[in-house]
């Protein structure tokens, strides 16, 4: 019992020691992916905000140029060229972002293109041509603007994939620099017809309706109550509304002839506020996302720390499974040990008959005997002890039992013994025992005799005849039971009756009590003048 | 002393008379303002389904549509619990069926085959609206407020560029022009100057969809009306 509860709680040890391993192996994992995450993550915030700096620049540049375009290049060109080069300042802070991180440098080329775009257009503000929507629309928005909104996008958007957490934030980031460029479409666009007191085509209404339909306030009551107020402080969606709505009023006074009661000064300046206002809640949200990709920021100690934990306990599990095995072994060894010592007892508790035991011995040991005056000898000595203890016996000693066999007498007589001494054991006082000697059967040069044992007085249970019948047939002898010198006798006779390849068998059934048979084969050798005279 | 009797009982119904009638007239407008405002609303918002359709990301719309839906039921409370007249109670009974089917289709999803539905339900609400407001002998032409007017333009104006019933609605905008035109007759020349703008723009190119900015304009004309 000591043991088996040794065995659960070592099992149970193990189970412990290879969750815990599992725990930390996988705390490990993700510590190790949050990190790889985290350590993009930072990169990919500043290249981010870095496309955003690029965007504004190039959306002041693409108003200023409207402007510009308006006046018929009227206006203070410095002005323009000052913004120009804040752009592009911007622009090669990015790309000396992307050298110093090369894990971006897959948009360097999206830079030196859109490099390329702004000086073609840039050259077509100089010129003050007269296609204003190819230079304010088809440039400035799809061909330079667009591209890098897209950038910007996309790296947002495998962020929010990696921090699930600020996905949200994520995507109002986005809608507000979406909203932020929309503006700036219509500031744009409205301040060129300004500058020009242009009246608006049917083109131009459709697309300031269309630009006018884009401009989405961004919903961000998804975000923690901190960044909303701060947010609120800049944008009230119902004034902002107001505002844009007020000024639409005055720009549409003015479509039909060109008669607006806004000038672009005037336009600029409403706008360029609510640009202010979005840039800052913009800037909120940035801040957000910072602090919260710092908050979640895991040092690589921590991950060091959990991959010795895990590798510690792998040892440790490596050494239980280890000790685990050398202990079935040694369990093995001496369960072993134990059967080999009880074997050994067995034998030494055999006192009754002084026969060696070793049946390599006892085969060697064949020589001639006069049957009937060994047996009748061994019955003697018995008949005495059953006298002493008030036993009755009777025995019948079958004539035809040749005089002179070959045979190993000292297993028979041994055999014999152990019958007998079990019989008189376990039989009470007054009690009878029969005992039959007998040619069963005869052959020219063989003879079986048979010998039966019949006692009155004992039964022996089902179990243990198949014990004995079991090791007559060779079967494992003794497991672990531990068995009565008497009964084991009869083991020991079955295993001895086996070796003369004799028959032993066991009747309980039988009406005279139980009767216990073996019958051994000898060979008929010529009698000796001694013999004759017996 | 009989004389003095007579005049003061005399005095005393004619104040009683006149208390009532004027009574039963405040009670009168109040109820033709609130049949108005079903008239208005329902128009509102066919055109704000319309728009919403086009513009599903649009969520102050949807705010707009739940504050109107609202507004209708509270004016159609009012009107069924301050009308005697039997005839607009009976009109206000069969019109609860189409403010209810109304509100169930805004509680649903945005879908295509629920804007024919919004147009015939509002539809509906707005002629039991036009009938009550005649059971109390309104004139909507002597009425100068342009509201219900610029309401419909609004309606017709979506359900054209929805591709539902082009030709009626273009022929419906032109209508509410010309009774707008002659409401406007004798209004402050900027209110005129903003409604020559409108009108232009109505009048503009077929292919000329402007929502926004008719919106825009519309509402503005709402404004200056109202002061």
């Amino acid at each position: 019992m000591k043991k088996v509860a040794n065995g659960l709680l070592n099992l149970i040890l193990v189970i412990v020691v290879a969750v815990s391993s599992i725990y930390f192996i996988y705390k490990s994992y993700n510590a190790y992916k949050d990190y790889k995450i985290i350590q993009k993550s930072e990169k990919n915030v500043l290249f981010i905000q870095n496309l955003n700096t690029i965007i504004r620049k190039i959306e002041q540049e693409q108003s200023s140029s409207a402007v510009y375009l308006g006046y018929g290049g009227k206006t203070d060109f410095n002005q323009l060229e000052v913004i120009r080069n804040s752009t592009d300042l911007a622009i090669n802070n990015t790309k000396q972002f992307i050298q110093n991180n090369p894990k971006f440098s897959v948009y360097e080329q999206n830079l030196n293109s859109l490099l390329n775009s702004l000086q073609y257009v840039r050259s077509r503000v100089d010129v003050v041509s007269s296609d204003y929507k190819s230079i304010l629309f088809e440039y400035y928005q799809d061909e330079i603007s667009k591209p890098i909104l897209n950038i910007i996008q996309n790296n947002l958007q495998e962020l929010a994939s990696g921090l699930h957490e600020l996905k949200n934030y994520i995507s109002v980031y986005l809608d507000f620099i979406n909203f932020r460029n929309s503006i700036n479409k219509e500031k744009s666009f409205i301040s060129f017809l300004l500058a020009q007191s242009k009246k608006m085509n049917n083109q131009d209404l459709v697309l300031w309706d269309k630009i006018i339909e884009e401009q989405i306030i961004p919903i961000y009551n998804t975000l923690d109550t901190k960044t909303i107020t701060k947010i609120q402080t800049h944008i009230d969606t119902q004034k902002f509304a107001q505002s844009s709505f007020k000024t639409r009023v005055e720009i549409a006074k003015g479509v039909l002839n060109g008669d607006y009661t806004l000038n672009s000064t005037q336009w600029l300046y409403e706008m360029d506020k609510k640009t202010k206002n979005v840039i800052q809640s913009e800037q909120a949200i940035y801040k957000t996302l910072r602090n919260k990709t710092d908050n979640i920021n895991i040092s690589p100690n921590e991950i060091i720390v959990n991959i010795a934990i895990s590798l510690f306990l792998l040892l440790i599990l490596l050494y239980l499974i280890y000790l685990m095995k050398k202990n079935n072994k040694a369990k093995k060894n001496y369960l072993n040990n134990k059967r080999k010592e009880r074997a050994n007892k067995i034998k030494e508790n055999n006192d009754l008959i002084d026969i060696d035991y070793d049946l390599q011995e006892q085969t060697a040991n064949i020589e001639s005997f006069n049957a009937i005056e060994e047996f009748t000898s061994i019955m003697k000595d018995y008949t005495e002890k059953a006298d002493k203890k008030q036993i009755a016996i009777s025995n019948y000693i079958d004539p035809n039992i040749p005089i002179s066999c070959t045979g190993n007498l000292k297993q028979i007589k041994q055999v014999v013994s152990n019958l007998l001494n079990f019989a008189i054991n376990s039989t009470k006082s007054y009690g009878t025992i029969n005992v039959r000697i007998e040619n069963s059967a005869e052959k020219e040069e063989e003879s079986a005799i048979k010998f039966s044992i019949i006692e009155s007085g004992i039964h022996i249970s089902e179990e243990y005849r198949h014990k004995i019948m079991r090791s007559f047939y060779n079967e494992e002898i003794l497991k672990t039971e531990n068995l009565k010198t008497t009964k084991t006798d009869l083991v020991t006779t079955a295993i001895l009756v086996a070796n003369m390849d004799g028959i032993f068998e066991i009747n309980n059934a039988s009406e005279d009590g139980t009767v216990i048979t073996f019958a051994v084969s000898v060979k008929k050798s010529t009698p000796t003048t001694n013999d004759l005279v017996v | 002393m009989l004389i003095i009797k007579k005049i003061f009982f005399t005095t005393l119904a004619i104040i009683s008379i006149v208390h009532t009638i004027e009574a039963s007239t405040n009670e009168d407008i109040k109820i033709i303002e609130a049949t108005k405002n079903i008239e208005y609303l329902s128009q509102n918002i066919a055109k704000e389904y319309l728009y919403l359709y086009q513009n599903p990301k649009r969520i102050e719309t949807k705010t707009k549509l739940q504050n109107e839906i609202k507004e209708l039921e509270d004016n159609f409370r009012f009107v069924a619990k301050n009308t005697n007249n039997i005839d607009s109670k009976n009109i206000l009974d069969y019109l609860s069926y189409s403010k209810d089917q109304i509100k169930e289709i805004l509680s649903a999803d945005i879908k295509s085959e629920n804007r024919e539905f919004i147009l015939d339900h509002t539809e509906a609400l707005s002629e039991g609206a036009q009938s009550i407001l005649i059971s109390y002998n309104y004139d909507p032409l002597k009425d100068k407020d342009i509201k219900i007017n610029l309401a419909n333009i609004s309606k017709f104006y979506m359900a054209i560029n929805a591709n539902i019933n082009p030709t009626a609605n273009r022929n419906n905008i032109q209508n509410e022009i010309k009774i707008i035109d002659t409401k406007l007759i004798n209004s402050s020349t900027e209110l005129k100057g903003s409604w020559h703008i409108l009108k232009n723009l109505l009048n503009a190119k077929e292919d000329q969809f402007i929502p926004n900015i008719i919106s825009i304009l519309i509402k503005n004309l709402e404004n200056m009306t109202k002061i």
